[in-house]
């Protein structure tokens, strides 16, 4: 029989957790071996059979090149992504391009997408709940990095699907951390939550009250967790072997798999211990057939020597998501650890520093995101969960406009569902079509952020430029989806899209886009303030141009007077040009430098007169 | 930053000037540390607007404070001779620290609310009009109280005003806002109705919450870009601020400057920004533009350094200034032209023309070799 119940999933860069909610208590379900966790490690054995968790861990060192792990640091990525680029050198498994430029890898001569490899760690995790439960599982509210963007999430909600799953909500890591903290408590105050895990840092700020968790900010970085610290001490090994040695081990993928091994162990020790032994014997064999060994100690103090600059870097973060949320320091009345690198003690010093609070210790860094994760299925489902979880959107969304800029319309954390809109005009006369590029990021430029989707608005009526309105409607709902509409104003003409994020676009592609779609541009519509810029400029212009040649005398015989003077002259063509091109992005741009030579123009002549 | 309200409830304006009860004794009294630092700097010529921002404590705690210290009779309003009677003394340190209790509506705390009743609203709706009762009586798994709230809630939006929208009076302080807001979501939300038949409802409910969260964040942050319409109510009004700007610039400056010499350049900014948002002085400018260049905000010392270069027309080292700032932003162009103008300008300072003539190198080399 199918059960109702909603599974909690925390799909780890390295390990997986699987939660659910009875009788109003969250709990981690553990696995056959008895484990709370479970390795996010897929191999294909030699028999072509597929192994997932534990027992692919086990074999992974003599089968290095079939077993993958942190494949979660390739979900959703593009194949020209500088994350992807980085991994190539660094996993033992084989990363190939996809046809979408997406990314693919390879076990034994079969081809996987990365939604895949993590499908088989969701029906692992499915399987786990079904043989506690007893009876079948369909329902499943999986976590993601805070940071994730919208392909990223797709991508795993695409993998759910591919496991027999219904994911009916994704949710970000670090609030679900703060559900497991504050459930069942009646408390009222605010949180950070730092996550470190294995592959993704992100710190988010929440308010919660009242059984109600609201996200206030959240920010981070895909590309920063135990995995680069792992690799620290990798690098520090290699460099230390190879100077003694002279041999890469790098080169060797048993070898990479064995220090990677190691490396973790050595990390881990460290936490409890002041100094760990590595000891590698045969680690590799010289071209004369003589096995060499690798032995040495790790102190901590060596491995925090390694990876300050890792810490910091989530200080950095931290410092900054709260002064954009305009939040101080003193605020912030708990800190929440989350994440297996949150062992670390030197972690637990930069946090406490930081915040200048003790970390709050009631939580378990392993499990504390799935029992959120279950926690929010049961707010969902259950009637009699009294939780409500006020989430925000991550990024900004918007359009692109003329020029290849982009216009957001709604800001990164703003609270969902919500809905914005703006009006939009023509870019050319007789314009009969608009492309609506839908966009999420935080660039001004359009091609640095991610496209979400397209379409076009057609059958507008002929008019000079600028005189027909479009209004463009985003509407985000509580699940995160969003929808775009895009308006003619004078006909009620309508298109609509649900984006369903793709990944298959690389920024060169839209850079070809937004030339190739020039016709269909849209603007902002924003003609009294380009009136008025444009007055400005021109009242500006006339005072130059009146007081040029008196300049011209004064400052012509100085070092720099015939330089600044061309100067000047290209900044007053420069103001004319964006005026006849009635842009007003570049109109600004141009006033301001144009308001620079006036002051100094006006400088010049009132010094030689008075 | 938050802002004073203008209001504290309870007390009043933010711009009375409160005095220290003469028959007050701390001790008895068992204030906490930060009540009694609050207590002693109340000297009945300050506002309580400038108190609380003096204190350096976050306003809303300060605000807490003043509350509870009036609650047990420390303070007298103007034209008051005694203290009135105290609400319930405290007996022990352990006494409630926070404000006092809100209104009951939005003290249901910790128990499901499953009465519409906790709701600051008037959920009866009156005289519906057709499509309301279309609504009331669609196919839906919507009950008839939910359903009326909704559509009350509807009727409210047309009012634009957040604060009846959330249900709390005018300029209430942060945390009657915040437990409102809170109560009110836990209502409409529309993950409340997660898989339910809605009809007409998904998008009211939807639309509604919206409304309500864009509402909470015009009031919260008044400097929020989300939403139409400028609402100022929350600000408090200039004839009411006990200080002129150019007053409390100055000592948001010397705050500023302590801060960036102690080395926290990014808090520093803050009040830089505040200092120079009140009164753009061009010696205010110039220290804004270095320490946003050391927070490593290259963007915004540029918006300073522009506006302090265009102040003092004459001033070769507010263009110096500038160029640095460009710079750091990346705008290699603007700065060579910056130079290059300056340079033409001919100071007196050799000293200055020398390091102007070094920059304009650099920057040449740095156009020259991207």
């Amino acid at each position: 029989m199918a059960s109702d119940k909603v599974i909690g999933i925390d799909l780890g860069t390295t390990n997986s957790c699987v939660s659910i909610v009875e009788d109003g208590t969250p709990s981690v379900i553990p696995n056959r071996g008895g484990y709370k966790t479970t390795p996010s490690m897929v191999a294909i054995a030699e028999n072509g059979k597929r192994l997932v968790g534990h027992i692919a861990k086990r074999q992974a060192i003599t089968n290095a090149e079939n077993t993958v792990y942190a494949a979660k640091r390739l979900i959703g990525r593009k194949w020209g992504s500088a994350a992807v680029r980085s991994s190539l050198e660094i996993m033992p498994y084989r990363i190939v391009e996809g046809p979408h430029d997406d990314v693919r890898i390879m076990l034994r001569d079969q081809v996987f997408s990365v939604p895949e490899v993590s499908a088989y760690i969701l029906q692992e995790m499915k399987l786990i709940s079904e043989e506690y439960l007893g009876e079948e599982v369909q329902k499943a509210v999986v976590t993601v990095p805070a940071y994730f963007n919208d392909g990223q999430r797709q991508a795993t909600k695409d993998a759910g699907r591919i496991a027999g799953l219904d994911v009916i909500r994704i949710i970000n890591e670090p609030t679900a951390a703060a559900l497991a903290y504050g459930f069942g408590r009646n408390i009222e105050r605010k949180v950070a939550v730092y996550d470190l895990g294995g592959g993704t840092f992100d710190i988010s700020i929440l308010e919660i009250g009242n059984g109600v968790f609201e996200v206030i900010s959240t920010a981070g970085d895909t590309f920063l967790g135990g995995e680069d610290f792992d690799r620290r001490i990798i690098d520090w090994l290699v460099f230390g072997f190879e100077k003694q040695h002279g041999i890469d081990l790098r080169k060797d993928k048993m070898a990479l798999q064995r220090l990677k091994d190691v490396a973790e162990k050595a990390k881990c020790e460290l936490s409890s211990v002041k100094e760990t032994e590595i000891n590698l014997p045969f680690i590799i064999s010289t071209g004369r057939n003589e096995a060499l060994h690798l032995q040495t100690m790790l102190t901590r103090d060596k491995l925090e020597e390694l990876t300050s600059d890792l810490i910091d870097r989530t200080v950095e973060i931290c410092a900054r998501t709260l002064e954009e949320a305009e939040i101080q320091k003193s605020q912030i009345e708990d800190v929440i650890l989350v994440g297996g690198m949150t062992r670390m003690p030197r972690v637990q010093s930069a946090v406490a520093e930081f915040f200048g609070l003790e970390p709050c210790k009631g939580v378990h860094p392993d499990e504390v995101v799935a029992l959120g994760a279950g926690i929010q299925g049961a707010a969902l489902t259950d009637e009699k969960s009294d939780i409500l979880l006020l989430d925000v959107t991550p990024h900004s969304l918007g359009i692109m406009i003329v020029g290849g800029y982009f216009h957001k319309l709604i800001e990164q954390n703003t609270t969902v569902p919500t809905s914005e809109q703006h009006v939009f005009t023509t870019v050319k006369d007789n314009q009969t079509s608009v492309k609506i590029l839908v966009l999420q990021g935080e660039s001004d430029r359009a091609e640095e952020n991610e496209l979400l989707g397209e379409f076009v608005l057609t059958g507008l009526r002929r008019a000079p430029r600028g005189e027909v309105e479009i209004e463009v409607m985003f509407h985000i709902s509580a699940d995160g989806i969003v929808s775009v509409k895009a308006r003619d104003l004078e006909t009620g003409l309508e298109q609509s899209i649900t984006v369903t994020a793709t990944s298959g676009l690389t920024e060169d592609e839209i850079k070809k886009m937004v030339e190739a779609n020039k016709d269909y541009m849209v603007e902002v519509r924003s003609g009294q303030e380009f009136d008025k810029a444009r007055h400005a400029a021109e009242k500006a212009l006339e005072e130059i141009e009146g007081l040029f040649p008196s300049v011209t005398d004064i400052i012509a015989g100085s070092d720099f007077g015939q330089d600044a003077v061309k100067k000047a002259r290209a900044v007053v063509e420069r103001t004319r040009q964006a005026i006849a091109a009635k842009d007003l992005t570049t109109l600004t741009e141009a006033t301001e430098a144009l308001n620079r030579t006036l002051n100094m123009f006006r400088g010049v002549v009132s010094k030689t007169r008075g | 930053m938050s802002t004073v309200p203008a209001e504290i409830a309870g007390i009043g304006p933010t711009s009375l000037k409160l005095r220290v009860s003469p028959g007050f004794d701390p001790l008895k009294a068992a204030v906490g540390p930060d009540e009694y630092f609050l207590l002693s700097r109340i000297d009945g010529n300050q506002t309580i607007r400038s108190v609380l921002l003096d204190s350096g404590l976050p306003i809303e705690r300060g605000i807490a404070i003043v509350t509870r210290l009036r609650s047990i009779g420390a303070l007298l309003l103007p034209g008051e001779s005694a203290a009135p009677a105290p609400a319930s003394m405290p007996s022990s340190m352990a006494a409630p620290r926070t404000a006092p209790a809100p209104p009951p509506r939005a003290a249901a705390q910790g128990t499901k609310p499953t009465t519409q009743h906790s709701l600051g609203h008037d959920l009866r709706l009156a005289n519906p009009t057709p499509e309301e009762v279309a609504a009331l009586a669609e196919d839906s798994e919507l009950d008839d109280t939910e359903r009326r709230m909704i559509l009350t809630l509807e009727r409210l939006l047309a009012k634009n005003d957040p604060y009846m929208l959330i249900g709390v009076s005018q300029g209430a302080d942060a945390k009657t806002l915040k437990r409102a807001y809170f109560l009110l979501s836990k209502e409409i939300h529309p993950d409340r109705y997660y898989g339910m038949k809605l009809g007409s409802f998904a998008a009211r409910t939807s639309r509604v919450f919206e409304e309500v969260s864009r509402a909470y964040a015009r009031l919260t942050s008044p400097a929020s870009t989300r939403g139409s319409g400028s609402h100022q109510a929350v600000r408090v009004p200039t004839q009411d601020q006990p200080q002129t700007p150019q007053a409390y610039a100055a000592e948001l400056f010397d705050r500023a400057c302590q801060l960036e010499v102690g080395g926290d350049a990014l808090n520093a900014m803050k009040l830089f920004a505040a200092c120079v948002r009140m009164d753009p002085q061009i010696k205010y400018l110039r220290r804004a533009t270095s320490c946003a260049l050391a927070a490593g905000q290259p963007r915004t010392a540029v918006e300073y350094a522009q506006k302090a270069y265009l102040l003092a027309p004459n001033d070769v080292s507010s263009a110096r200034l500038l160029a640095t700032a460009f710079r750091h932003a990346g705008k290699l162009s603007e700065a060579e032209e910056v130079l290059v103008m300056a340079m033409a300008l001919k100071s007196e300072n050799d000293v200055l023309t020398a390091e102007l003539r070094h920059d304009l190198a650099e920057v040449r080399r740095m156009l020259a070799n991207p």
